[in-house]
């Protein structure tokens, strides 16, 4: 009986037990304790029934889950007449009146229900709704636990929670609602591109996103560059990684409306069974699954909404010609009129055009909840807030699951996804083409509007003449990802008793995709023919990309009536992971066709790779003590082809415990102290261990040269080992909740690039060493303030710090990222924060350039998120803050302004530019802000309204906006910024991004 | 007995799934799917693998040499032969021209032209070691790559002392990465190292026997066989040598190389660029790139009040553009497609520098026929009559500008040789003209 619920072939219920003698169900516990020991439900047939008397067989399940619940108490009501459940929910009641009777069904976990028994009916299942505390958590690859009994902080976030502003991505989706977790859009481009960071930094040189595991698939999260640079020139200077290229991490494919429930394991303390990918923490999500007891149930969402344009920059007004002169030279006469300006930001951004999105699902269970399932289809279309920008996304979703007999159970789950984003050409160029680049060095008497001739007019104000509203109403750069998300899992029973059961679980699972970029740069462009002498180009990349995973897990649980239970897991996993990526870049398009092989000029480029590691765990949950000790430990080896050694095995142990005292006072309900304790790794990036050559030609002569990175033939994973110690308290009868967590991660062993003296002939060397810790506080607190004449107020509020230091670094401190310490860069130097933006401060003494200090640090203070829902009667109002405090921006955007002698403050613009020549802060701004992420109020139709259409069961209407309101001392367009997209250290740096937007929405529900 | 088949089907099922984790499984060894591997060429060399890491070394000469942030274009700015007004980076106004020093910490500005040279440096190296080790190359092929290696090896160097002058460099550099570093090297003992270098390169390629093993590039037509490319070898050993202030020495290479009156000035060696996939193009075309306005104000005019024809080949009027208050209207039209090549060195720096060597050892006369001839040919211009020991000197500084003008640095480093940067003109009195480059950081940093 696996439960699905956490989707993880391997997730169980066992740990979400009911039991009931202690804690919050103490009504139940007394009548247990009073009552005569209880029939068990014993297989053994039932006596036949007396007369006037009847035996009644049934099941208590979860109405979510579906699955049994285990030790729940079914009474007569006011009587300690009563049977319990067994470990898969059923029971067996004799010796009922034949009479109607009222029964009471209870359990620690649920809410209590009473129902009436009719005369003569000798079954019945019984749907029991889940308390809050009652969610169970993963704890493994095979295994949950109750929350309750958790040893560790895990947040998790729910269905509704994600779905009451409409967001474009899961990621965008998160913000705000989980604490210790920093999530970020990188621009504002349509489609994605979000940085999710769980306490803190956790690499300097490894992958940095998290590990998604989707109903049991390594979802890969990858960041595949478009290609763009090949027209920006940005890896012409000195950062040669196609990382500007706004890039777009993977996870955004999945739907959002798809989804039941995110859990974050944040560090190695939880996530250690996830072995060497899991040091970025583990987002585990849980996809919609048919509930039992209801019937055929299609919901149709209709949302319509749009997007807009939610900050400008400005730029300079011109009080006189002479002054537009002796900046702009002497063409800015030909287009200086006192007192007109136009509002070119307003004229590239300012679309608003209808966004639409259509959710249709139908779930399900048939057959007694022997087979469950859900289907869904999205269809949609956001609009974004430049010409032919936006996203749309098409998806087609079938869960199934299907329990053969006692023993055997079977799910298989598929997604078919198809997202195409079209992304505009922003962020930093060094052909000046990108648009914001564009606009630095435009001024406001210029228009960039066509003319009554329908012709774009050339821009004279830059070198290469681009016009942005020309190159956004001509070029093409779209992103198209067809992706087939499949798993499949097995649980077989093979061998179960009373109190123990040994389970076998299999599982696989798929996730196979495409990326193409097609970029198109027609020749009518005015940069076209001036930026390399060849008009037009045309991109052409494409990425296959596969991952594989699959394992056979051996479950053995075991359970007494005391309230001791015990299970032990052992199992293997295997994974693959695969990307093809091929770029062509043609240039000269003969008539303008985009057809790559219509170039007179065509170049290819070809990266691969390939990765397998190999997993083996056991893993021990116990609880003892009537539910009130927890102790779990684990331990996972691994092996990996990335790793110097690939049949070298690293091992990540895991342990930790919960305690729940006995409450002090009554109007505490539950206290629990946790601690725990684990490590993960994280393993090198594919071809770290190479040290390589390159192959070139000159002229079509074979040419081989030295690469500048020398690899470490004997690298490791990266070691983290977290600490984390918590409370957990429930307050008032579960109205209120508190969680507090601290924690301290050590990552030693770090993936290390760092600078070599270029004079060796390589400028960076991979290994490992060092060490870097992160520390940091977590609180949680939800409560129901007002919950009375129909009014509910629920509140809901995290707070998160977290603070690092480089503890221990065996080379010279080095820079990382960013456009070298005159423009600010990460460094890395013992004692400091992995973090922190360094530049220059002012000439040497000996009056060289420059005294080089810290001038930033891209780490928040602390970052809050409050969530405020307010229910009266069918109306919801909600709105979602978050706060962040502190944390610095290289803002170069303004630099480039102040260059150009184009910024709205001209004169302090002038000093700027002065001061930065030797002072690198001029240029740093504080990045703190507090943003009004969602706001919606939904109505929830009168059953009358809703019946009136035909089919209709239910209704809701909602109006929703995201990102309606950002407050901001920043003075680019928007602190939540990186120009080098998803990046482990480099973060915050703001160079023409695509601006950012806000969205209103109209959605309406119906189920039918 | 249904439910017996079902526990068949499950076991099959959960075989199945071992099955595939197993077969998927696949080895744990991966290799580089991407690249050759260094071994290759470090532990088993192959003649294929030798011989492409010959031609390699022309790609790794080539890095950072075009581009507005190459080394020509960097050079041009801070001789006051060009600008780079380019609105997306002002560190080519700020740091280049404003900046009271060049800083150390920007890869691209002030810690330019370092990382390149030594890579390629070490490229040479590597190929050294292996030619000692390939089989299936014979005595005189082995000599004629050991020449050929010494000397770009010896180019590779020259951007070094160009770069940074009296700052120095490493000498005995491809060490293991994790040895102690090369101590740096003052300019003298690096400019030792490069005539050394030049003169083993010199025995190397004579008994390197008919033709190289490899293919060079289009910009050696001419002197892609050992005998003509000691030509090439013996032009750098004369520049190298005027730099160095021997004169004698210097006329002596110069009788060697390729030095001819009658020959087209353009003769020489020369960077090529390609379009080809995986190839490097020539992108000093770019549009940020313009001429300092100086370079027009200061041409000569010929006899008919035409300008000098240097200047009317190598310049073309451009729309005006103004960035951080700096305008020009002039651009370079030197280099007109993304495949023109670069010049390496050719005649007419040749014949220059044989006036140079004239006038360092006292034969005016002999420096003025020369000057005369570049004046005359070159330039279009008059000859003149009146050059003598005190005028002389500025003449020559006046036509290597013009001669030579963007296409290495040579205004800038011409200037500082003879002790004349402050004559180059700022555009802005609290302008800098920068003198050298410091060691980047990341040099620095490492020898913390």
């Amino acid at each position: 009986m696996s439960s699905r619920r956490k989707g993880t072939i391997a997730a169980l219920s066992l740990f979400a037990l009911g039991g009931g003698w202690n804690g919050i169900g103490s009504a139940l516990a007394q009548d247990t304790s009073a009552a005569p020991p209880a029939p068990t439900a014993a297989p053994a047939p039932a006596p036949q029934p007396a007369a006037a008397t009847r035996t009644v067989v049934g099941k208590v399940v979860d109405t979510t889950s579906g699955e049994g619940v285990p030790l729940a108490r079914i009474n007569i009501q006011g009587t300690f007449t009563g049977v319990e459940t067994d470990l898969e929910g059923n029971y067996t009641f004799p010796n009922l009146p034949e009479e109607a009777v009222m029964l009471s069904v209870t359990s620690v976990d649920h809410e209590q229900k009473d129902l009436r028994l009719p005369k003569g009916q000798l079954q019945l299942t019984v749907a029991l709704q889940p308390r809050f505390t009652q969610e169970v958590v993963v704890v493994g690859r095979a295994s949950e636990i109750s929350r309750k009994n958790a040893t560790n902080a895990v947040a998790s976030v729910r269905s509704e929670e994600l779905q009451k502003a409409p967001a474009a991505t899961v990621d965008s989706a998160l913000q705000g609602k989980i604490a210790g977790a920093n999530i970020q859009s990188n621009s504002g481009a349509p489609g994605g591109g979000m940085q999710l960071r769980l306490r803190g930094v956790s690499t300097i040189n490894g992958e940095s996103t998290p590990l998604y595991v989707v109903d049991g698939v390594l979802m890969s999260d990858v960041s595949i560059a478009s290609g763009v640079y090949q027209v920006t020139a940005s890896t012409g200077g000195s950062n040669p990684n196609p990382t500007q290229d706004n890039q777009v991490n993977r996870i955004s494919d999945l739907n959002p409306n798809d989804i039941e429930s995110i859990e974050v394991l944040k560090g190695a303390s939880a996530a250690a069974i996830y072995g060497s990918k899991a040091s970025n923490g583990v987002v585990i999500i849980t996809t919609k699954r048919g509930q039992l007891g209801s019937g055929p149930k299609v919901d149709v969402t209709q949302r319509v909404g749009m997007y807009q344009l939610s900050r400008k920059l400005g730029s300079r007004t011109f009080g006189s010609v002479d002054e537009a002169v002796e900046t702009f030279g002497p063409v800015a006469a030909d287009y200086y009129v006192p007192g007109k300006t136009y509002d070119n930001e307003q004229a590239l951004a300012g679309r608003s055009n209808l966004s639409t999105e259509t959710v249709a699902s139908l779930s399900g269970a048939l057959n007694d909840g022997a087979t469950r399932y859900f289907a869904s289809a999205t269809v949609k279309d956001d609009q974004g807030i430049i010409l032919n920008t936006g996203h749309q996304r098409q998806g087609f979703r079938l869960n199934l699951g299907q329990r053969f007999g006692e023993r055997l159970e079977v799910n298989v789950a598929s997604n078919l996804l198809h997202t195409k984003s079209e992304r505009g050409l922003t962020q930093n160029d060094n052909a000046g083409v990108s648009y914001y680049m564009v606009l630095t060095t435009t001024p406001n008497f210029f228009d960039l509007r066509k003319g009554t001739d329908g012709q774009y007019p050339s821009n004279p104000f830059i070198g290469s003449h681009a016009n942005p509203l020309q190159t956004a109403a001509l070029m093409t750069n779209d992103e198209d990802v067809w992706r087939l998300v499949g798993s499949g899992d097995a649980t077989l029973s093979l061998f179960k008793t009373e109190t123990q059961e040994l389970k076998l679980m299999a599982n696989v699972g798929v996730d196979r995709f495409q990326q193409e970029n097609l970029l198109l740069f027609p020749p009518e462009l005015f940069f076209e023919p001036i930026d390399d002498g060849l008009a037009g180009t045309s991109l052409f990349g494409t990425s296959q990309v596969r991952n594989v995973n699959s394992g056979v897990n051996l479950v053995h649980r075991l359970r007494t009536k005391g309230g001791t239970s015990a299970n032990t897991s052992i199992g293997m996993s295997f994974e693959e992971r695969e990307i093809n990526s091929v770029y062509v870049a043609s240039r000269n398009l003969i008539g303008g066709q985009g057809n790559v092989d219509s170039g007179t000029q065509v170049e290819v480029n070809e990266n691969r790779s390939l990765v397998r590691d190999r997993g083996y765990y056991v893993q021990e949950d116990l609880i003892l003590f009537d539910e009130k000790w927890t102790v779990t430990g684990a331990v996972r080896g691994e092996q990996s082809s990335v790793n110097g050694n690939p049949n070298a095995l690293f091992f990540y142990p895991k342990i930790g415990t919960a305690y729940r005292l006995p409450p002090p006072v009554a109007a505490i309900n539950e206290f629990k102290l946790r601690a725990a304790y684990g490590e993960t790794g994280n393993l090198p990036l594919y071809g770290q261990k190479f040290t390589a050559l390159r192959t070139a030609n000159i002229e079509g002569s074979p040419a081989i040269v030295a690469r500048p990175a020398t690899g470490d033939a004997n690298i490791r994973p990266e070691r983290q080992r977290e600490i984390e110690a918590g409370l957990d308290t429930i307050l008032l009868d579960g109205r209120a909740m508190f969680e507090v967590t601290v924690y301290q991660r050590t990552i030693s062993d770090l993936l290390l690039n760092r600078s070599l003296a270029p004079s060796t002939g390589y400028t960076t060397q991979f290994f490992n060493g060092g060490e870097l810790r992160n520390r940091g506080i977590e609180l949680m607190l939800r409560g129901t303030p007002v919950e009375k004449a129909g009014v509910k107020w629920t509140t809901n509020a995290t707070f998160a710090l977290n603070r690092s230091e480089i503890t221990n670094l065996p080379v010279p401190s080095f820079n990382t990222g960013g456009f070298g310490v005159g423009l600010g860069a990460f460094r890395i130097e013992k004692g400091a924060s992995a973090t922190q933006i360094v530049g220059n401060v002012g000439l040497k003494e000996d009056g060289t350039c420059c005294n080089v200090a810290k001038v930033g640090d891209s780490e928040p203070d602390f970052v809050v998120g409050w969530n405020n829902t307010v229910t009266y009667g069918d109306f919801t109002f909600s709105m979602l803050l978050n706060w962040q405090q502190g944390s610095s921006i290289i803002n170069l955007t303004r630099l480039l302004y102040d260059a150009s002698g184009n910024s709205p403050d001209h004169e302090a613009a002038k000093q700027r530019l002065k001061d930065f020549s030797t002072n690198t802060a001029t240029y740093l701004e504080d990045a703190s802000f507090v943003k009004v992420r969602e706001i919606s109020l939904t109505y929830q139709l009168p059953q009358s309204f809703a019946t009136a259409i035909p089919g209709v069961k239910s209704g809701l209407i909602s109006v929703s906006a995201r990102n309606l309101l950002t407050f901001t001392n920043y003075s680019g367009l928007d602190p939540e910024v990186n120009n080098f997209g998803n990046q482990p250290i480099v973060r915050n740096i703001d160079v023409a991004p695509f601006p950012p937007s806000r969205s209103y929405w109209t959605s309406v529900t119906l189920g039918f | 007995m249904v439910t017996r088949s079902r526990h068949l089907t499950l076991l099959a099922l959960g075989t199945f799934c071992a099955s595939v984790a197993g077969a998927a499984c696949g080895s744990l060894e991966v290799p580089d799917l991407n690249n050759p591997s260094n071994e290759s060429l470090t532990q088993t060399p192959t003649r294929s693998g030798v011989l492409a890491a010959a031609t390699g070394l022309l790609v790794g000469h080539r890095a950072g040499v075009s581009g507005a942030n190459g080394y020509v274009s960097m050079m041009g700015v801070l001789g006051r032969e060009s600008y780079v007004l380019d609105p997306a980076d002002p560190r080519f106004v700020t740091e280049m021209l404003v900046a009271p020093q060049l800083d150390p910490g920007s890869a691209v500005f002030g810690g330019n032209f370092w990382a390149a040279p030594y890579a390629n440096i070490r490229n040479a190296n590597t190929l050294l070691a292996a030619l000692d080790g390939v089989a299936g190359m014979t005595d005189a092929e082995r000599e004629a790559t050991r020449g050929f290696a010494k000397t770009i090896q010896a180019l590779d160097f020259l951007v070094i002392v160009n770069t940074r002058d009296t700052n120095g460099g490493p000498i005995d550099v491809s060490r293991p990465v994790n040895q102690t570093l090369a101590p740096i090297a003052t300019k003298d003992e690096l400019f030792a190292h490069i005539g050394q270098l030049l003169d083993d390169a010199k025995t190397h390629l004579a008994a390197g026997g008919a033709t190289f093993p490899f293919p060079l590039s289009s910009g050696f037509a001419g002197f892609n066989t050992p005998a003509k490319f000691l030509q090439v070898n013996r032009a750098i050993q004369a520049r190298v040598a005027v730099y160095r202030g021997r004169f004698a020495e210097a006329l002596t290479a110069l009788g060697e190389s390729f030095i001819s009156d009658t020959a087209s000035l353009n003769l020489g060696a020369h960077h090529a660029f390609g379009a080809g996939s995986g190839d490097v193009t020539n992108t000093l075309n770019a549009p940020t790139i313009y001429a300092h306005p100086s370079v027009l104000a200061d041409a000569e005019k010929k006899v008919d009040l035409t300008l000098d024809n240097r200047v009317v080949a190598k310049l073309k009027k451009v729309t005006s553009r103004t960035v951080q208050e700096l305008t020009s209207d002039q651009g370079f039209a030197a280099y007109t497609s993304t495949t023109s090549s670069i010049p390496i060195i050719r005649n007419e720096e040749l014949i220059l520098l044989r006036a140079e060597a004239n006038i360092g050892l006292g034969n005016v006369a002999a420096a003025a026929t020369d000057l005369n001839l570049i004046r005359v040919q070159s330039g279009g211009l008059a000859a003149r009559g009146d050059l003598d020991a005190t005028n002389i000197l500025d003449e020559l500084l006046k036509q290597r500008r013009y001669s030579l003008l963007f296409e290495g640095g040579h205004r800038w480093i011409d200037a500082r040789r003879h002790g004349k940067l402050a004559t180059l003109p700022k555009d802005k009195p609290t302008h800098t003209v920068h003198e050298r480059y410091p060691l980047p950081v990341a040099e620095t940093d490492a020898r913390k």
